[in-house]
């Protein structure tokens, strides 16, 4: 995750708990697009996103001092990923009330993993739409790694640390996507 | 092996994760195998086609961010300097540990545990502290924690370490 001439995740983490705010900084501009996005990816909600994203860089400089991984992004990314897992777990609390008022809509329909958006049809015009469509189609774990590997470029190694299981697993889930995604959209190379 | 498994180490390919040789078998395999180039090609087509996300947090959003780092800061607070580990601020509490090791060797003739491990952090912590399991149990910790600190910093020996203790005591 550090390109060349840059300084390793960790050096900044040592310099700003010798109290060099920059360096956080650093850090933070190194993963902020990666990290919006996998939010994003997740949550589909702008607003929820910033939310999220700010809130994970809170504990990541509150837990600072007691953070001894190995591999910062892991370590960020799994952070994130309890937070949108949290409001998740939250909103379906409100959905579990609410759902007499929801039109008889099944509980699942505010999440990500429900169908697309209305500009769906729009969408499906061209194969970039189509492939949209496609992967948020996929189950949940499957478009985690998708997104993680296409989008921010994560090592199949972090993707793995990032959902808890093996290397194998995070490999098979990809290969499960890609062959969906192969099904639903015809590509020609 | 079968396609499955190449596909996978296509894959690892892709995100720089295959070693030397195993990209060499790979690269053997592609030359004969017209399905795995089939998905080799279509990942490639997948990256090029995938639906990007406009990533960027809003401005309030990211200055928010930087404030929190400012204010989390371990030693923005403190006055410049005063949190920052260096060799001089240990050395009152090198010469007090100098003193009290000299001292206990001159009692105990030998010094019987190696430097930087429990025992020797025991047999030279002030003679109050004897006898107590929870501080016992506090010193074992730190030395775990000062270990762990140590290797993250990547610089402390176990005499080091040993002072950085000592000064926790002395403060």
């Amino acid at each position: 995750m550090t390109g060349a001439g840059q300084p390793a995740d960790f050096k900044l983490i040592q310099r700003y708990r010798r109290g060099d705010p920059k360096a956080m900084e650093e850090l933070v501009e190194r993963y902020q697009q990666k990290l919006f996005g996998y939010i994003f990816n997740a949550t589909r909600n702008r607003h929820e996103t910033e939310e999220i994203y700010q809130d994970a860089w809170l504990r990541v400089v509150k837990n600072i001092a007691h953070y001894h991984d190995r591999c910062f992004s892991a370590w960020l990314f799994r952070i994130a990923r309890n937070l949108i897992i949290d409001r998740r777990r939250s909103r379906r609390e409100i959905d579990s009330l609410d759902r007499e008022n929801a039109f008889g809509a099944a509980l699942g329909d505010a999440l990500p993993d429900a169908a697309p958006a209305p500009d769906a049809r729009a969408a499906q015009r061209d194969l970039h739409g189509q492939l949209a469509i496609a992967v948020q189609s996929l189950p949940s774990d499957q478009r985690e790694v998708f997104h993680l590997r296409m989008d921010s470029n994560l090592s199949f190694k972090e993707i793995a640390a990032i959902q808890g299981v093996s290397i194998n697993t995070a490999l098979a889930r990809m290969q499960y996507a890609l062959g969906k995604l192969r099904q639903a959209v015809k590509l020609d190379g | 092996m079968q396609c499955q498994t190449w596909q996978k180490w296509i894959l690892l390919q892709a995100s720089g994760e295959l070693s030397g040789w195993r990209r060499r078998r790979l690269r053997r395999h592609l030359r004969n195998c017209h399905a795995c180039r089939v998905f080799q090609s279509e990942l490639a087509a997948i990256r090029r086609r995938r639906p990007t996300v406009a990533g960027e947090p809003a401005p309030a959003t990211a200055a928010a961010v930087r404030a929190c780092i400012r204010a989390q800061c371990p030693d923005a607070a403190a006055p410049a300097g005063a949190g920052v580990w260096t060799p001089l601020r240990l050395l009152p509490a090198a010469a007090a540990l100098a003193a009290l090791l000299a001292g206990g060797w001159m009692l105990m003739g030998i010094r019987s545990a190696p430097p930087g491990t429990p025992a020797a952090l025991r047999a030279a912590r002030p003679a109050a502290m004897e006898g107590d399991p929870a501080l016992d149990m506090l010193l074992t910790d730190s030395v775990v924690e000062i270990r762990r600190a140590a290797d993250l910093n990547g610089s402390a020996t176990p005499l080091e370490m040993e002072m950085m203790l000592l000064e926790g005591w002395l403060i």
